[in-house]
């Protein structure tokens, strides 16, 4: 048994400690919100948060998360009243969607860290894959969450 | 903002019962306006409910994959109605006759097609039910109905204020006939439509609460991995299903073509059995297949007499041999990937009397009649509940993955979610046909073009949507929409039809079969063509000395949608001065989807890495329903262009060499240009947008490469030449 | 200073090893002793530089703005870069895909300690073998290190990954560097002691 807090609900799981987080978040805890878009850590969209930092999911092991605290997009608010998602729907940034759990988290993981990013900072920082091709709105998207938190 | 039921996998839609929601007697409306489409009453059922506790529901037919369209059409009905927007509810429908595409009598979301399709007929039924309230309305309040007006969900009779609400009538209202002459509201007078408005999927995809396929639990579920052999068609020859089946968690082990299914509760214990699984395979009918082989064979059959004419204008070939200034080049296209974030998947319960799919689907009728001829089942015991789209780009139109998740489901007889790995999306996709086009051409005294002739060699792109060997043809579900030599249109369309006005013009085709299996990829015929006519007109401007813009002005003087579209683009991107020192502009312009997009690229080239820094578009749709969402769709098409650049795949005996994006590598955020995009209201047939953005992007690239280096890019993707795309 | 190698090797290895304390960088006095050690040394640095500059070490102690992958050692895809502290960009530290162990169902390679890459001054990229040399010598581009730290740094996780760096998406195993583990500490612990000679190209 593997016991962390997800979005700050205390869970145990009982997988093995190989399973990818991902899985885990998505089949033994029903949250999919966190995607599966290529499982070698290439596309971003199963990125969360571990103690604070971002993690590709599927590159995570189970046993990796004992103990510890994991934010899903699911716990990023509890009505889309992050600065992110508030930016992300004036922008209206996405299309298809899929992978934008992963980009807003991987943003999320930016601004914690630089709150004002420059657009150097958010090109070496967002590297998650959009097929449809959202990126000039996410980056639109995360100035102005940026500029929308004092 | 309307509520987050929409997201809601469909329930089982039943037509024809009364329960008290707008039922109209069937009666036939006559076209009464350019812009209407006859329709009926079951049509209007079709399309719209309303309870008498109020509640409007507008059913979504067409797919939502990150078009828009789940916004934009209930949105045309809704606006035309008078509906209170923000209060409509939506419910996805299943397959039904009700909405098919009236030419081609099939139903399925693509081809930028739902706009031109559906626009019309949503406004004609918005229309017909608010005139129908309005005739109860106006019984019910002894007044005339010219006296009433309809406004956010609430009839008006401003003499007396009194007002009800659509509920309280709507059972009269069914019992009257349908007008046979809706009148539309001028365009003025619609609130919603010609104005950027809030998609109503976006809220529930920045909170994780959207439900894709890959995302259904049901009651009972199962899941599933699955395996097949690494080239497409092979088989399957020896696998241990007891060693397999004793790894801990293991339900099932499925046969299916080519592979294996594993089944559990979860996915990574499904996954983690097969992944370990000592599984044979022998190659299967394409391993001789290889994209060197196929370079070779088309550049053969070029020099071949075996293509069939598809246009033929003035004397075409003839005048070649004999005016100024001949030009001939030769031109090659990639077989390209459609790699959907979402991977393929679908979930299926299949009973003796029953077949229930939960799946992201482009192609509701082609998944309605695989499950059909498969089962055997008769149709109201096929049930489709469609989902949000992770991507579509055509590859969702085919039904490959629903037949696998009913061969599984057949097996287990509980629901079951199979789900493609990555590597088996990119191995079994339904990729975009290669092709090889020649061109020729030949210049008059005054620089202009006299003759072109296009020789092109492709596969059809639209002819596998049905599945060999599934869909047999006979039968009313089971035939192909049309016969196979209709499917070669897409292989020739953007040439057959140009904005040009020249003398001796043809194009010839040569379908060639191909082995792989193949389907249409955003921009389908258009994006392959366009590249290579572009890059033709560009290379004769520069022979005749002349300015790319004001030479394509003056072929397509007769055209004035595309004149408008290249006199904004050159005004946006202040052609030619614009380039800054050390950077090159391109341009290009595509007449399309029933639409005209003008673009000018400004890029820089520094050895062989290419930089774009700017893309203008101008962009025509005849009526910009939805400016935002047009505007994201241009923006998003002209990533999956620059994409297009840069991505290919590739075989080599049999088997694809790209199986996952560290081998694919689509453009990211870092190399997106800026983008700045105007739309041009030329007042004609609103036409779709989600394939224009990257039609013309490849050659004005390339152009701009060459304005940069000299080369002319004949060959994609740009490695093909050295270019790398940064 | 030698305990985790100690710990590594076991003790049987112990006899291999020279005597612990202050291993340093002095040559020895005789100049016939001085040959043959310089000999012995560049032997020993020969070993030690084949290793440095194989790709499993050579890919993080880059120059460059971005880590390195793959036997073709190229720029490591996704547009991943160094960042101000050699652990990733803000926003993308190397841990967002690289944790504590090599991950088989991504292919990801990881280690012990947090995945990052060799500050810039020490890296290797383009060196010749003699500048490479000069390089591990200068405590100014060694992390201030001693011999014996040197030595000691031989010992951290993400030295002892390269020997076992797992295998790629694919499941096929990353090569290994050319010669075992314990071959080349010994190599090290060799050249260290018999004066730290280096080539002249």
């Amino acid at each position: 048994m593997t016991q962390f807090s997800v979005n700050g609900r205390s869970v145990s799981v009982d997988a093995d400690a190989d399973t990818p987080l991902l899985w885990v978040l998505r089949d033994h805890l029903g949250m999919t919100g966190t995607k599966y878009g290529c499982g070698i850590a290439a596309c971003g969209a199963c990125t969360v948060h571990v103690d604070g930092q971002p993690v590709r999911s599927c590159s995570f092991p189970l046993g990796s998360a004992s103990s510890k605290q994991v934010l899903t997009i699911e716990g990023l608010s509890r009505d889309r009243s992050h600065p992110l998602q508030r930016a992300w729907i004036e922008e209206q940034v996405p299309q298809c969607g899929y992978c934008q759990s992963g980009m807003i988290m991987a943003a999320a993981a930016l601004i914690n860290e630089k709150p004002r990013p420059t657009d150097e900072e958010i090109d070496a920082a967002i590297t998650n894959l959009c097929r449809c091709g959202t990126y000039a709105r996410i980056r639109n998207a995360i100035h102005r969450a940026a500029r929308a938190t004092p | 903002m309307p509520p987050n039921d929409f997201n809601t996998p469909s329930r089982r839609q039943v037509l024809v019962t009364g329960a008290a929601a707008l039922m109209l007697s069937a009666c036939t409306i006559a076209r009464a306006q350019p812009s209407s489409t006859p329709i009926n009453a079951s049509q209007i059922n079709a399309w719209l409910r309303i309870a008498p506790d109020d509640t409007v529901t507008i059913m979504l037919a067409q797919s939502e994959m990150g078009q828009g369209i789940a916004t934009t059409l209930p949105m045309a009905l809704a606006d035309e109605l008078g509906a209170d927007w923000p209060r409509v509810k939506f419910e996805w429908s299943d397959f039904d006759p009700a909405y098919r595409h009236p030419q081609y009598q099939w139903m399925f979301t693509g081809n930028s097609e739902s706009i031109s399709t559906f626009f019309p007929m949503m406004r004609t039924i918005g229309a017909a039910a608010r005139e129908m309230l309005t005739r109860a309305a106006a019984s019910r309040l002894g007044v005339a109905e010219a006296s009433l007006r309809i406004e956010t969900g609430r009839i008006h009779h401003d003499a007396t204020k009194r007002k009800l609400t659509f509920g309280a009538v709507a059972a009269d209202a069914a019992k009257l006939a349908v007008p046979k002459d809706p009148q539309l509201k001028p365009i003025s007078a619609l609130r919603l439509i010609g104005k950027p408005q809030p998609r109503v999927d976006i809220p529930s995809k920045v909170d994780g609460t959207a439900i894709f396929g890959i995302d259904v639990k049901v009651p009972d579920m199962v899941v599933a991995a699955i395996r097949r052999a690494p080239s497409p068609g092979g088989s399957l020859v020896r696998f241990d299903v007891a060693a397999i089946k004793a790894q801990r968690g293991v339900l099932a082990v499925v046969e299916i073509p080519s592979g294996l299914a594993v089944v559990a509760n979860d996915y990574w214990t499904a996954r983690r059995a097969l992944d370990g699984a000592d599984l044979a395979f022998a190659a299967g009918p394409i391993a001789g297949y290889s994209t060197e082989k196929q370079r070779s064979d088309h550049a053969a059959l070029l020099k071949t007499t075996s293509f069939e004419s598809r246009v033929k204008v003035g004397d075409g070939n003839a005048t070649l041999g004999s005016a100024n200034k001949a030009f001939e080049a030769t031109f090659e296209i990639p077989v390209q990937a459609h790699a959907t974030m979402e991977p393929m998947n679908c979930t299926a319960h299949v009973t003796a009397d029953r077949c229930e799919f939960w799946i992201p689907t482009q192609g509701v009728e082609i998944t309605h009649a695989v499950a059909k001829q498969m089962t055997g089942l008769s149709d109201d015991r096929i049930v489709i509940h469609r989902t949000l789209l992770g991507g579509g780009f055509g590859r969702r139109l085919l039904a490959d993955f629903a037949q696998i998740a009913i061969v599984v489901g057949k097996a287990v007889g509980r629901p079951v979610k199979v789900i493609w790995s990555r590597e088996e999306d990119f191995r079994y996709d339904a990729y975009r046909p290669p092709m090889t086009h020649q061109v020729k051409a030949s210049l008059g005294g005054d620089g202009l073009p006299v003759a072109i002739a296009h020789r092109v060699v492709s596969p059809s792109h639209m002819l596998y949507i049905f599945p060999r060997g599934i869909i047999k043809a006979e039968g009313d579900w089971a035939r192909p929409i049309a016969p196979p030599a209709a499917y070669d249109g897409m292989a020739v369309e953007g040439l057959t039809e140009t904005p040009y006005a020249i003398a001796n013009y043809s194009v010839e085709l040569n379908r060639v079969e191909t082995p792989l299996s193949v389907s249409v990829w955003r921009t389908t015929g258009h994006g392959p063509n366009n590249f290579v006519l572009e890059s033709v007109i560009d290379e004769l401007a520069g022979a005749a000395g002349q300015d790319p813009l004001a030479y394509r002005l003056a072929l397509a003087s007769a055209d004035p949608r595309a004149t408008a579209v290249l006199k904004a683009v050159g005004e946006m991107s202040g052609w030619p001065g614009t380039a800054s020192v050390g950077r090159s502009c391109g341009l290009a312009l595509a007449k399309a989807f029933g639409g005209y997009i003008a673009q000018v690229v400004e890029l820089s080239v520094s050895g062989k890495a290419v930089k774009c820094h700017r893309v203008w578009s101008a962009v025509d749709v005849g009526q910009t329903l939805d400016p935002g969402i047009a505007m994201s769709n241009v923006e998003g098409g002209v990533v999956w262009g620059l994409s297009g650049l840069r991505t290919e795949a590739t075989f080599v005996d049999g088997e694809i060499q790209q199986t996952n994006f560290d081998q694919f590598d689509p453009v990211h955020l870092w190399e997106t240009p800026a983008i700045e995009t105007r739309f041009v209201e030329s007042g004609a047939r609103p036409t779709g947008v989600g394939e224009l953005g990257p039609v013309p992007i490849h050659a004005a690239v390339c152009n701009a490469i060459f304005a940069a280096t000299g080369d002319r890019i004949r060959s994609l993707p740009l490695s093909r030449g050295g270019y790398r795309l940064t | 200073m030698t305990q985790r190698i100690r710990h590594v090797l076991g003790a049987a290895s112990i006899a291999g090893v020279l005597a612990a304390t202050a291993v340093t960088l002095i040559a020895p006095q005789s100049s016939q002793s001085q040959t043959a050690q310089t000999a012995e040394s560049l032997a020993a640095f020969d070993t030690v530089a084949r290793v440095a500059m194989s790709p499993r070490c050579q890919n993080c102690h880059t120059l460059t703005t971005f880590p390195r992958q793959g036997d073709d050692q190229h720029p490591h895809l996704f547009n991943v870069t160094r960042g101000g502290a050699d652990h990733g960009a803000p926003g993308l530290p190397c841990s967002t895909c690289h944790s504590q162990s090599n991950n088989t169902a991504s292919g990801a390679p990881g280690a012990a300690e947090p995945w990052r890459l060799a500050p810039v001054s020490m890296g290797w990229d383009g060196l010749s073998m003699a500048d490479l040399c000069g390089h591990l010598k200068d405590p100014q581009r060694n992390g201030h290190r001693s011999g014996d730290q040197i030595i000691d740094h031989l010992g951290s996780h993400l030295v002892l990954w390269a020997w076992s760096p797992g295998s790629d998406r694919n499941g096929r195993p990353r090569t290994l560097p050319p010669v075992p583990y314990r071959e080349f500490v010994r190599a090290a612990e060799v050249w260290v002691s018999t004066g730290s000679a280096c080539p002249r190209n």
